[in-house]
């Protein structure tokens, strides 16, 4: 019994430990993945080892220490490498085409074939 | 039937030409979000002297910012056009980036000085803040401080004569 309470209690310090920090991982993993690297264009920053890569997941730690918001992140981005560092393009009247594309895309192709069958 | 296959033949249609252009785009080319935004403000050390510079010691004219280090193979390359453009007058700061002060010095001193000074931005902070991502890059700032043009990749005649020399003409006039 008491040893079962000391496997709790060490658990419970050592899980602890990790999230000590004021330091949100995950949120910070999911940014990373949402910016490219502009220097080798086709990864994001939390895979490439290029130096910009390096100093950008920096930037980006610094800023969530300090407690910005991710639209603060990604604009802090957006402003001094323009929208294109952004995976997601930007959500407004000029690019809901693009994001409403692939479902009108469905939807007719699946008009077209239901109404072949028909037949 | 035919209707339809009308359809599906413009839906392929268009989908084929919106992906041809993206094909097509270079994204290299992409203009900065900074253009005719105010340069902020730099608070770097020199190259050579290591001490503060002041804001007041950049140029009240129209002047070209370059971003450099001695490890760029391109900067090397563009190198003598940044020489002819100082030759002609045109002032030129440099941003040293993410370099080592002494491979700075000897580079400058293999190829050439044009540069009213260096800032030595060795973290790349001031790089980070103009967007930097594709060293040699050069910024055209203009009397009022305020980014005129950004030019990623080192400068070519076609770039010189293009974007460079029209918004120092005016000064010339």
């Amino acid at each position: 019994m008491i040893s079962k309470i000391k496997y709790i209690l060490v658990g419970i310090i050592f899980f602890s430990n990790t999230y000590a920090e004021d330091f949100d991982n995950q949120r910070y993993q999911n940014l990373i993945e949402e910016i490219r690297c502009m220097v080798c264009q086709n990864q994001n920053i939390a895979e490439s080892e290029a130096p910009l890569a390096v100093d950008l997941r920096e930037k980006v730690k610094e800023m969530l220490l300090d407690g910005k918001s991710n639209i603060y992140i990604k604009n802090y981005l957006t402003d001094r490498y323009s929208d294109f560092i952004l995976y997601d393009p930007p959500k407004n009247t000029q690019t809901a085409l693009l994001w409403l594309g692939p479902v009108l895309f469905l939807v007719i192709i699946t008009y077209l074939f239901y109404s072949r069958r028909e037949r | 039937m035919n209707l339809q296959k009308n359809i599906s033949f413009i839906v392929f249609a268009i989908f084929f030409i919106i992906l041809s252009i993206g094909l097509f785009t270079d994204t290299k080319k992409i203009q900065s979000p900074l253009i005719n935004k105010k340069l902020p403000e730099i608070v770097l050390p020199d190259l050579k002297s290591q001490n503060m510079i002041s804001h007041n010691f950049l140029p009240k004219e129209t002047f070209l910012l370059n971003v450099w280090a001695s490890w760029c193979q391109a900067c090397i390359v563009e190198h003598e056009k940044i020489k002819n453009l100082s030759n002609k007058g045109i002032k030129i700061v440099g941003v040293n980036y993410k370099d080592q002060r002494e491979d700075a010095i000897g580079w400058l001193s293999i190829y050439g000085n044009p540069y009213l000074f260096s800032y030595s931005d060795k973290e790349g902070r001031l790089g980070l803040e103009l967007g930097v991502y594709g060293v040699p890059e050069t910024f055209i700032i203009g009397e009022d401080g305020i980014i005129k043009d950004k030019i990623v990749g080192p400068i070519t005649d076609e770039i010189i004569n293009k974007r460079i020399d029209p918004l120092f003409r005016k000064n010339n006039d």
